[in-house]
């Protein structure tokens, strides 16, 4: 009862306490889901390594790309429950738990079902984590701890010596150790193998309190707990022991624990969301209604913008990268048109005419003093301040002239030395040491303070300009740079500078210049209005303007940072440039940065490198370490799909009908979603980048080849010093087009063609071979025919047979006349009949016997069949009689016996041998001549056969062809 | 050593005076499946043994290695015997823990429940988490539950000759009824 009414009174106090301090405010923004009909309540945060955020609801899984969620395919099927833990595993696969124990694995954006033999807890999920050796932990509220190794489920519980079965927080040590928050203080788990070691801390040992809600590490590996009672401390895991317990936060429940950069960010129970920064101070998180803001999960994303779960909605904010300071002690601060900061890290403004000078307390809160400086009653704005080595802050006017105020005694002397700057409108004033230089409406002076600098009665003369080159216009500011250059902004006369007494007059183009700043490297960076920026290195000037990614022409304010970028103000928010590298980020309205006046240089640096601006409405805080790490999107691919049907990521080839394929593009830039850029370029297909804002490629009717798809993303249209993604693919052509295929059918065809034309050529060959015998055999026939030895012989004969019988002679001259008749017929033929041939033989053999009377004998035994049906070469058969005729001796003693049989199929013609001793003069060709003949017309070969008796000439039969 | 302690919580829990709430059987049936692409091996024993602290939610369960038969020939349930399990230097197979869930034995009623508990075969011990259907009516506690028990994690050494007839994950399913312990 006690410690209720002690916590309460606690609460009021705290929140009291901070009605006195300055009303800062986060800059935040809303996100709710509205696709659902009743909007889901968030219940878990999680940013994956990709940067993707994940929210768990009470209707399930949905990632958020900072302008729509999604809701995980799979999501409604399982609705196991409300979503109480995520986690990315080292393979990159995101596990769920849930309130009833239920826990899934989400590998690209399907859910996979995961059915453990072992069964699932029956209590809710609280945490996940992962040791060195990918075994992976979940803990639960009732059944303590859970691990999975090699497939196999183990439970770590009270039996085990974990001191407790509910279990809140989980954590990986550098040591290797899990650490596990319970009811009954932290335990220590070191599993392997199967085996487990437990061991623990509690109340007893030294713990403030028993029940441990959260864990986290920071960035120095330090263990810090969250209390149910007791705030937060750090743990000493090493030595076991509490290290360190701030005493703005030793009481209270804490819910969950944020390490981001080098806050810790708190999110209590009673008190909403404190900051506690590395200094050890603590403030609260309060959005622009001014209403506190209190989560039931806090993230950071890799753009270190702070996530809310608040309820129905999920609120960014700037975390503390950006604070608005609109009011201190009640009092609204407006019309900011300056701000310096001193040696000590107070802050100087001026709101409203009068010089505000703000400081943290020796708690740590911020208090602020007002003097009033400039004493007469006409309006005049404070426009410029300068803090010189004294310590002493110069405030210059719009009209009222120049002062020196004494922080120290809150006395101000108006500077009234001889010159013509007392009623005059002060644009800027800055120094070096002694010398104080004033610019404004009427030109630049400068001054050098002579002696008691540190007294309010110094003794400060004016300077002469060593040379007279110097205008008498306006001169909007005045800077020193580190080589003791000054440097001076006029207006429409570009800009001066003055070095060793010379003055360097660079017109640019009759533009004005309106502030000035010196980057790490030594380029001095100016702004010009309506013309962007511009930095002069090397004696040489070069320009960064909107087409570099400058994302207003009228930059306000220019001021080099101490991480080495640049802050670029201007009047709907501030761009931050890489002076390197020449990338930008952006921080406007999407943040609801806005009502940034067009007071030049209105911006300081503070000893702890924040970045102090002034506005209408107040004060903006910005911290340049937090956006250190990102500076453009984070870009992946986020689905590929065939036919507007989603695939496999991994998938790489695809056949020649699947060419419709759509890329998605997810390009991440939480803080501006709507300035993201892609390009894209397609190897194999185009030859130049194209830039789209859509987040979808479409590519249609692809032909086959091997194709990449690089794409880039960026913050403005400059792509340059993006990073590439790739994706790899090939379209398989269809097998018809394939080398291989063509190839082969290239070779069938040639190879067909070479048959084809060698057929025919051989065809042709033979045909010519078979004319050429022919034209031979009638050629020789021919010759024979008209042999004189044969006209010779058959007209001795004929005398003979005249003499003898007259009637026989008709008959031999008919046949003689019949038988050259035949030649001539039949010359021609390449083929004749059987019977047309032996017709014509037997003429020849008539001829031929009234010379040799009895002693020539022919037998001719072939039936009427065979000779009507098979064909002969012409003359073949006179030939061989005539052959017979030649070789041999016809007498009584030696008659001449020529056969003609049909044997086995084959002609065969017989003769008996005599040899003549002296041979008629005999070419010899006609023999050979038949052998060619029939060669050319049948494959059966013509056979010879000589013994000593017998000459046997074999011929194949033939078909009639029509040859 | 093991059938030391199996012993002392047999005795410990017989000799409690809160008999009631012991529950146990005899009879139990535990059956086992090797399914190989070459050869489909199945054994069952209806003499398992097992006893429930309803109150302490523990619980032991044990089989001898020899009561198993319905193999595919008795040259099978040798090798069983002597070469896989080596019954005569291991005759038992234990199972013994807690149940994780908090569940009243007593009422009547259907739950899954989880047993987490040393599962000791071959000689070698592994705990387990194992899910069974427990059926409760009438003061009758009925158990089913199927498992696998991979046999490399109980070091029972296949042979390359067998490799291909033995699968190397066997699955098991247990059937058991136990009844509240009689002042006998």
């Amino acid at each position: 009862m006690n410690d209720y009414i002690k916590g309460f009174l606690t609460g009021i106090l705290f929140s009291f306490l901070s009605i006195q301090a300055s009303a800062q405010h986060t800059l935040s923004k809303s996100f709710d889901i509205r696709t659902e009909g009743v909007r889901p309540k968030f219940t878990k945060l999680f940013c994956d390594s990709k940067g993707l955020i994940w929210t768990g609801t009470d209707k399930g899984i949905f990632t958020f790309d900072g302008i729509n969620f999604s809701k995980l395919s799979g999501s409604d099927s399982l609705a196991p429950g409300i979503v109480t833990a995520m986690y990315e595993d080292r393979s990159g696969l995101i596990w769920v738990g849930f309130d009833n124990g239920k826990l899934v694995k989400i590998g690209g954006r399907t859910i996979s079902s995961y059915n453990p033999q072992e069964g699932f807890p029956k209590s809710a999920i609280t945490a996940f984590a992962e040791n060195k050796s990918g075994v992976l932990f979940f803990a639960t509220k009732g059944e303590g701890v859970y691990c999975i190794e090699k497939g196999i489920m183990y439970n770590i519980d009270h039996d085990d010596n974990l001191s407790d079965d509910y279990c809140y927080a989980m954590i990986l040590l550098p040591d290797g150790r899990i650490c596990v928050g319970t009811d009954e203080g932290i335990n220590f788990i070191e599993f392997s193998n199967g085996v487990k070691k437990v061991t623990s801390f509690g109340n007893s040992q030294g713990l403030p309190d028993d029940i441990v809600r959260s864990l986290t590490m920071d960035k120095s590996n330090r263990l810090w707990l969250g209390f149910q009672d007791k705030g937060i401390c750090i743990f000493d895991y090493v030595n076991n022991k509490i290290s360190f317990q701030p005493e703005e936060i030793s009481k209270g429940q804490i819910n969950s624990l944020l390490s981001s950069g080098d806050i810790l960010w708190v999110n209590t129970e009673e008190n909403g969301i404190l900051k506690y920064d590395k200094y050890g101070k603590s403030s609260r998180l309060v959005s622009e209604n001014n209403l506190q803001n209190r989560a039931i999960d806090i993230i950071a994303d890799l753009e270190n913008n702070i996530w809310l779960a608040e309820s129905i909605h999920l609120t960014r904010t700037s975390g503390d990268k950006i604070i608005s300071i609109n009011s201190i002690d009640n009092t609204k601060i407006n019309f900011i048109h300056c701000v310096i900061t001193d040696k000590k890290g107070g802050i100087w403004f001026c709101p409203d005419r009068q010089l505000s000078h703000m400081y943290r307390d020796k708690n740590g809160e911020w208090e602020i003093e007002n003097f009033k400086i400039i004493e007469s009653k006409e309006p005049a704005d404070i426009v410029t301040l300068y803090e010189d080595i004294y310590g002493f802050i110069w405030v210059g006017s719009l009209g009222e002239g120049v002062y020196r105020f004494n922080p120290a005694t809150g006395k101000v002397r108006r500077f009234n030395e001889k010159t013509n700057i007392e009623e005059s409108s002060i644009l800027s004033i800055t120094g070096d040491g002694d010398e104080i230089w004033i610019g404004g409406f009427n030109g630049v002076s400068k001054f050098r303070i002579v002696s008691d600098g540190a007294s309010e009665k110094a003794v400060i003369v004016k300077d002469t300009l060593s040379t007279k080159r110097l205008t008498n216009d306006y001169v909007y500011s005045v800077f020193i740079d580190s080589k003791k250059r000054i440097w001076f902004g006029t207006d429409e006369q570009g800009l001066y500078y003055l070095k060793d007494g010379e003055v360097v007059n660079l017109p640019l183009n009759h533009n004005s210049v309106h502030s000035f700043t010196e980057d790490i490297y030594g380029k001095i960076w100016f702004s010009m209005p309506d013309a962007g920026l511009g930095y002069f290195y090397d004696n040489k000037i070069n320009f960064f303007s909107a087409k570099d990614g400058l994302s207003d022409p009228s930059p306000v304010s220019l001021l080099s940072m101490k991480n080495g970028k640049l802050i670029i103000v201007h009047s709907n928010g501030f761009d931050i440039l890489d002076p390197k590298t020449l990338k930008i980020i952006y921080h406007s309205s999407e943040e609801n940065l806005a009502d940034i006046n067009s007071d030049l240089n209105s911006i300081a640096q503070s000893p702890d490198s924040s970045i102090w601006i002034g506005t209408e409405k107040g004060l903006i805080n910005y911290q340049p370490f937090s956006d250190l790490n990102i500076s453009e999107p984070a870009l992946s691919f986020s689905g590929v799909s065939v036919f507007l049907k989603n695939i496999e990521t991994n998938q790489k080839k695809f056949s020649h009908e699947e060419n419709n394929l759509r890329f998605d593009l997810n390009g991440l830039w939480y803080s501006d979603p709507q300035r993201v850029n892609y390009s894209f370029f397609l190897e194999g297909y185009s030859n130049k980048w194209e830039n789209t804002k859509d987040k979808n490629i479409v590519f249609s009717k692809l032909s086959p080849g091997n194709y990449t798809l690089k794409v880039r993303s960026s913050l403005n249209s400059n792509f340059n010093l993006s990073k590439e993604i790739t994706y790899t693919f090939e379209i398989t052509p269809p097998y018809w087009q394939t080398w291989w295929f063509r190839g082969l059918f290239a070779f069938v065809v040639a190879l067909l063609l070479v048959l084809i034309i060698r057929r025919r050529e051989n065809r042709l060959r033979k045909l010519d071979l078979l004319q050429k015998e022919k034209i031979e055999f009638q050629f020789e026939t021919l010759k024979n025919q008209v042999n004189p030895h044969f006209l010779f012989n058959s007209f001795n004969t004929l005398v003979n047979v005249i003499e003898t019988d007259s009637k026989s002679a008709v008959q031999y001259v008919q046949k003689l006349s019949e038988f050259f008749r035949s030649i001539v017929n039949y010359r021609d033929k390449n083929l004749i009949f059987l019977e047309e041939e032996i017709s014509l033989l037997e003429n020849y053999i008539f001829i031929q016997k009234e010379r040799y009377g009895d002693n020539l004998k022919i037998k001719i035994d072939l039936d009427k069949k065979t000779m009507s049906t098979f064909t002969i070469p012409p003359l073949t058969l006179q030939l061989l009689a005539e052959n017979a005729l030649k070789h041999n001796a016809i007498s009584k003693e030696t008659p001449l016996q020529i056969s003609l049989i049909s044997e086995n199929g084959r002609l065969v013609i017989r003769n008996n041998i005599n040899r003549k001793i002296s041979k008629e003069r005999s070419s010899g060709m006609g023999l050979q001549n038949i052998v060619n003949r029939y060669r050319l017309l049948t494959k059966e070969k013509v056979e010879i056969d000589e013994t000593v008796s017998t000459f046997t000439v074999s011929l194949p039969m033939l078909n009639p062809q029509s040859a | 050593m093991r059938r030391i302690i199996l012993l002392l919580f047999l005795i410990h829990a017989t000799a409690n005076a809160q008999i009631n709430s012991l529950y146990y059987t005899n009879t139990g049936k535990i059956s086992f499946k090797s399914e190989s692409k070459q050869e489909l091996i199945a054994a069952s024993s209806d003499e398992m043994q097992g006893i429930i602290d309803e109150e302490k939610k523990t619980f032991v369960f044990k089989v001898k290695i020899r009561t198993f038969n319905g193999f595919n020939s008795a040259l099978q349930q040798e090798h069983f015997n002597e070469k896989f399990l080596e019954s005569e230097k291991f005759p038992q197979a234990t199972f013994m823990g807690k149940i994780i869930e908090d569940i009243d034995l007593k009422k009547d009623g259907v739950f899954e429940i989880r047993a987490k508990g040393k599962l000791w075969i071959h000689g070698v011990e592994n705990e387990r988490i194992i899910r069974s259907e427990v059926t409760i009516k009438n003061g009758i506690i009925n158990i089913q539950s199927h498992f696998t028990v991979a046999l490399s994690d109980h070091n029972i050494k296949v042979p390359k000759v067998v490799h291909e007839k033995v699968s190397s994950e066997i699955s098991v399913e247990i059937s058991a009824q136990l009844k509240k312990k009689t002042a006998n």
